[in-house]
């Protein structure tokens, strides 16, 4: 009963469908997967400077004492909680570099993570993020809304580019019933080759058809590989699950974005940290096996940060709060400097009682553009940010 | 046959309220008497007093006493914010209030502003409501001596020791002059002049001159020993600040793309006349241009546009009141919570894969959820299954009867074509209309034809413009 109006293809359901059939012989691009740990995770418990005599003097109830850490360097050590962490760390899977943010920090959660999110300074209010401008970018009105996906059920500013958004979805399947079961993928297939005059419908209804289009794709593919690696019973665990059984399934995501909450730490600071730090260790390691076990983890980059770090001295109530510059690691398969990228904080040098940022986030995303994602970054971080040797 | 008039009442009404309910719809027949009663409806406002200043000064005193109280002052707090947002929801869907409310809330992105303090948050909302149609000067001063604000961009803390320039600089760059029109040591010498501008624990204006800076200043080429109030006159002076005013009101009403030479003509006559905003937006509406074709339905509805549109346009009651709440979270736009003191984005930047499917899918649970013969199990809404509960939320009341009175058609065609004028700001196009001509055709009887044809309308990308 539906025209399928296959006659008249637009170029960018060709581009998707050429890229459809190449799926099949398996993709060898690189993937990134970013995990922002949301909230503003207390650095300095993390990654413990278990020989800094100022570090237990200003939390003198809440610094992790020597002999609870996982000692990784002469200096540094691991939350007690990160012991699957610490083994990812030892095979040299890791790279962490720290003293991480920006010019002018912003101790708002919102308006920091919106700073993280589109790579702007600090007075910049900016509508599209750093992933949705690769998007935009990366090959001239071809993107597909699944080149980006985040395991959520809205999409982050991040992902957000101009012409070009991600797809955020819980999982395959629940996109998949959500598009399927309403008018909406009849009224794509009967509006596939219509060009609306007015502008703003045209973007929607182009919008519509691209998502039935990703979705399909998706659903299509998704099942081909089912995880095969124990992940942990939890929310977050699950993203990752979903995560790799997609790039298992040899979809052609390029980007993949997962969050994980709750390091809003103000209060009783320790046993929520260290629960959330476990959940993010084990779920990370269980990832990282299955990459390996399908022989992929050297393609996949995994890039996770926090919108700020806390500030270096305990508050009343045994948390912290929020500061500034932060530890962020990356994970890889086969990086070019595992370990300790740079020296940890100086906790002699404070602005304020805040931490003094070293590399400004930018210079990683800068890295992960270029050298990774294999695009021109000046484009879309808008000015020059030196790269970082880590890939 | 409906006539010309009908469809400028109807862009009128999309633009200056949130559509119509039918029985405006019905009675609207006159576009000069729409606008006249609209703009004398807006005289009148109603401010939201759900928080006293007894129950403020109960909750302060309470916030002094010790760490662990704060959290549960906080959250009564936000609990407190929930409401007032529910009730400015009431307002802005009362058909009697749609002008001022509209603009008061053009004005909250506008002051775009963060508040924990549910007192603080109801004291601005209804300032910015008092003078949301006035003269812009007054807004101005209001919203600079504004608790909220004062405590959101750290005027607080600006002090003649310590400048603190935050304030300062999203006064010039966001709410007055825009971005170019202003150097930093512009910037710099706002904030010494603004030094002492504060609160005191009564959420009221103070100035604390122990901590001005008395000493000469030279802001925007200007020299001499300026306070708050001269920096906010000399903003006011420079032509740049109506201009960028009323291009912001033009992208807001008429098109996201300016005409500049409309908008130079309208923004000398806004600042001829001393900044009143209500006949700026008188100018906008009665104005031949407004009404063209190219700007009629090409406007992606924000979330707030789009849930307070399906409750006037289906005039319906959500039983539970948290429903608004749960939509502004889902679709990512929840009043007194923009997502920086740039306020919300606009236009596309609101639809991406997950909210489109979110907002074609909405009516559908809205509609079904509505009916008594809903008998779906919950796991046949599973395609939203994290909303699962949350879906819940939304049964609602929808009186079904004066609609099939309005357009019991008496061909399907008809009834379609008279729907979607209703409910559209665009024509319907063929294709859609012999869509939905099959959908009817393949029901059969067993389904009130007016419920399916508007919600079938209401599913389209169409229904997403105004």
């Amino acid at each position: 009963m539906l025209a399928s109006g296959s006659l008249l293809v637009p170029n960018f359901l060709k581009a998707m469908n050429a890229t459809n059939s190449n799926l099949t012989k398996g993709p060898n691009g690189k993937i990134l997967v970013v995990i922002q740990l949301s909230g503003g995770n207390d650095g300095l418990n993390t990654i413990i400077p278990y020989r800094n005599d100022i570090y237990y003097r200003e939390r003198p109830q809440l610094a992790i004492e020597k002999r609870h850490t996982l000692k990784a360097t002469d200096e540094l050590g691991f939350n007690n909680s990160m012991n699957k962490f610490k083994e990812l760390f030892e095979e040299g899977y890791v790279s962490i570099i720290n003293n991480v943010g920006y010019p002018n920090p912003n101790r708002s959660h919102f308006r920091s993570m919106d700073i993280w999110h589109t790579a702007s300074n600090s007075h910049e209010y900016l509508s599209t993020g750093w992933i949705g401008r690769y998007l935009d970018a990366s090959c001239e009105g071809c993107a597909k809304p699944h080149d980006a996906v985040e395991i959520s059920d809205s999409l982050s500013l991040a992902l957000k580019g101009k012409d070009v958004k991600g797809l955020a979805m819980r999982s395959p399947q629940s996109l998949y019933r959500s598009i399927s079961t309403g008018s909406a993928k009849d009224l794509s297939q009967l509006h596939q080759d219509k060009h609306h005059e007015n502008d703003q419908l045209h973007y929607l209804y182009k919008t519509l058809i691209e998502t039935t289009s990703s979705v399909d794709y998706i659903h299509e593919h998704s099942k081909i590989y089912k995880s095969k690696v124990p992940y942990p019973q939890n929310p977050f665990a699950r993203q990752l699950k979903t995560i790799a059984e997609m790039i298992g399934s040899g979809i052609d995501t390029k980007v993949y974005y997962a969050s994980l909450a709750g390091f809003d730490t103000h209060i009783r600071q320790k046993m929520q940290q260290e629960r959330l730090l476990q959940t993010y260790s084990d779920a990370v390691h269980a990832f990282i096996k299955e990459l390996k076990e399908y022989n992929r983890f050297n393609d996949v980059m995994i890039l996770t940060f926090s919108e700020f770090g806390r500030r270096v001295k305990q508050n009343a109530s045994q948390g912290t709060d929020h500061g500034t510059a932060n530890n962020l690691f990356i994970m890889n398969g086969n990086l070019q400097k595992p370990g300790f990228y740079n020296e940890g904080p100086n906790l002699k040098n404070l602005d304020a009682g805040d931490l003094i940022y070293d590399i400004d986030f930018r210079c990683v995303y800068a890295t992960l553009l270029d050298k990774w994602l294999d695009i021109d970054a000046k484009v879309i971080l808008g000015g020059e940010f030196e790269g970082l040797g880590f890939v | 046959m409906v006539n010309e008039q009908h469809f400028k009442i109807k862009h009128f009404m999309a633009r200056a309220a949130f559509g119509q309910r039918i029985i405006q719809y019905h009675a609207n027949t006159n576009l000069e008497e729409t606008i006249k009663k609209t703009f004398t409806d807006a005289k009148r406002y109603q401010s939201i007093e759900l928080i006293s200043h007894a129950q403020y000064d109960e909750l302060r005193r309470s916030m002094t006493l010790n760490g662990s109280k704060i959290r549960e002052v906080i959250k009564r707090s936000r609990e407190k914010i929930k409401s007032i947002n529910i009730a400015w929801i009431d307002q802005l869907t009362d058909p009697d209030m749609a002008l001022r409310e509209k603009m008061t809330l053009f004005w909250h992105d506008h002051f775009a502003c963060r508040s924990n303090n549910a007192y603080f948050v109801q004291k601005q909302n209804n300032t910015i409501r008092k003078h949301a149609l006035g003269k812009f000067g007054d807004l101005l001063t209001a919203v600079s001596q504004d608790a909220a604000m004062l405590q959101f961009l750290n005027n607080q803390q600006n002090r003649k020791s310590q400048p603190n320039e935050n304030f300062a600089r999203e006064l010039l760059e966001l709410f007055t002059l825009g971005r170019g029109h202003y150097t930093e040591p512009d910037i710099k010498e706002a904030a010494r002049a603004l030094t002492g501008w504060g609160f005191n624990l009564q959420g009221e204006f103070v100035f604390r001159k122990r901590v001005h800076d008395y000493g000469q200043k030279t802001f925007l080429g200007r020299k001499g020993n300026f306070d708050g109030e001269d920096i906010l006159s000399i903003i006011l002076e420079e032509k740049q600040t109506a201009r960028f005013l009323t291009e912001k009101i033009y992208q807001y009403f008429v098109n996201d793309q300016i005409d500049p030479e409309i908008t130079e003509v309208l923004a000398m006559r806004f600042y001829d006349s001393g900044y009143n905003i209500e006949l700026l937006l008188k100018e906008i509406f009665t104005s031949a241009w407004f009404y063209d074709p190219g700007n009629v339905g090409n406007k992606i509805k924000s979330p707030v546009d789009f849930i307070a549109g399906l409750m006037v346009n289906f005039d319906l009651q959500f039983e539970d009141p948290e429903a608004v709440l749960f939509l502004q979270r889902a679709f990512g736009q929840v009043l007194f919570y923009p997502p920086n003191v740039g306020g919300w984005p606009t236009g596309k930047a609101w639809i991406d894969s997950s909210s489109l499917a979110f907002r074609l899918r909405l009516p559908e649970f809205i509609i079904r959820m509505s009916s008594f013969r809903f008998n779906k199990s919950d796991e046949d809404l599973g395609d939203l299954s994290n909303f699962r509960k949350e879906t819940k939320r939304l049964r609602s009341k929808i009186d079904w009867k004066q609609f099939g009175e309005s357009f019991s058609g008496t061909t399907n065609g008809k009834l379609i074509s008279d729907c979607a004028d209703y409910l559209l700001n665009v024509p319907l196009e063929d294709t859609n209309m012999k869509f939905i001509e099959e959908y009817l055709n393949s029901i059969g009887d067993a389904y009130d034809p007016v419920k399916e044809v508007m919600l079938s309308i209401a599913s389209l990308p169409e229904y997403q413009l105004c």
